[in-house]
C-alpha cells in the first residue's frame, strides 16, 4: 500500500511542532495515517513501558536534584550543598550558569525530552515524588532499562520528526522512495 | 501479621530484577517497528521487515556479547 501525500499541506516546521505534541502526529499532518498511528503507537508504549519498568522517578530532571526534588541551587558557579540553601544570593542552577553543567549531568533528559509533552508531565511527576518523599529511585538495571526505554523513545521521535518535515518539505506528488535493501 | 505494600503502577519500579535482560526484547521490536515506519515506503512491509530486523539485532548482541565474553576470558 503506497500512500502518497494529500490533503492541505502544513509548512515543515508546523509538521515538526505536531510531531513533538504528539509522536507521528507530523505524519497525519502530512495525510500518511497510518504511518503516523504506528510511529504514534510504538513511541508513546516505549516511554510508558520504560515509565512501568522502572517508576517514573528515572527521569532525572536537569536543575532539580534527583534524591530530594529540590532546585539545585548556584552560586558563583558553585553548587551549594543542603545546609547552605538559605543563602541569600544563591540562583536556580538552569539561570545561574549551571546550564551546560546540569545537562551534562543529566544528559539522557534531552532524549526525553523529544518524546513530547509526556515527558514534561512524566518529570514534573518525578519531581512532585521526590519532594513527597514517597517513591524510592529505582535502582540498577531497572534504572538502566527505565532511561533506555523513555530517551530511545525520545530519539526515535527526533527521527520521525526528521523524516515527516523532510516528506512535507517534497513537492506534491513526488515519491518517497527509500533506497531498496539493507536491514 | 503479614505487610504487605501495594505496588503502584509507575511509581514503583516492577518487582523483575532478576528478568531484566527480557526487556531488550520488547525495545528492539518497538525500535525496529517505527526504524521500519520510516524507512519502508509501503507500510504493508512494515510487520515482516520490523520482525527481521529485530532479530538481526537480537542476533547481533549475543554475537557481540559472545565476543566480549571470549575477550575477558582471554585476558583472565
Amino acid at each position: 500500500m503506497s500512500q502518497a501525500n494529500s490533503g492541505t499541506r502544513l509548512p515543515p516546521p508546523l509538521v515538526a511542532l505536531a510531531g513533538w505534541l504528539i509522536p507521528g502526529a507530523g505524519y497525519w499532518a502530512i495525510g500518511e495515517f497510518a504511518r503516523g498511528t504506528v510511529v504514534c503507537a510504538a513511541i508513546i508504549v516505549l516511554y510508558l513501558s520504560g515509565l512501568l519498568v522502572a517508576g517514573v522517578r528515572v527521569i532525572e530532571v536537569p536543575g532539580y536534584d534527583s534524591q530530594t526534588g529540590q532546585q539545585v541551587l548556584m552560586i558563583n558557579g558553585q553548587r551549594l550543598q543542603a545546609r547552605d540553601r538559605t543563602y541569600p544570593n544563591a540562583g536556580w542552577a538552569l539561570t545561574s550558569g549551571g546550564f551546560v553543567s546540569e545537562l551534562t549531568a543529566k544528559p539522557w533528559f534531552v532524549g526525553q525530552i523529544l518524546a513530547g509533552p509526556v515527558s514534561l508531565v512524566s518529570a514534573a511527576a518525578s519531581i512532585q515524588l521526590a519532594l513527597s518523599n514517597d517513591a524510592p529511585r529505582p535502582h540498577a538495571p531497572l534504572e538502566t532499562v527505565g532511561t533506555l526505554y523513555t530517551a530511545i523513545a525520545g530519539m526515535l521521535n527526533l527521527l520521525v520528526i526528521i523524516d515527516a518535515v523532510h516528506r512535507a518539505g517534497q513537492p506534491p506528488g513526488a515519491g518517497t522512495e527509500q533506497p531498496v535493501g539493507g536491514i | 501479621m503479614n505487610l504487605t505494600l501495594a505496588y503502584r503502577l509507575f511509581v514503583d519500579p516492577l518487582p523483575i530484577y532478576s528478568y531484566w535482560y527480557w526487556l531488550l526484547i520488547p525495545l528492539c521490536l518497538l525500535f525496529s517497528i517505527v526504524y521500519k515506519a520510516v524507512k519502508c515506503d509501503d507500510m504493508s512491509q512494515v510487520p515482516r521487515a520490523a520482525l527481521a530486523s529485530t532479530f538481526y539485532i537480537l542476533l547481533g548482541m549475543a554475537a557481540a556479547a559472545a565476543v566480549l565474553a571470549g575477550v575477558v576470558k582471554a585476558i583472565q
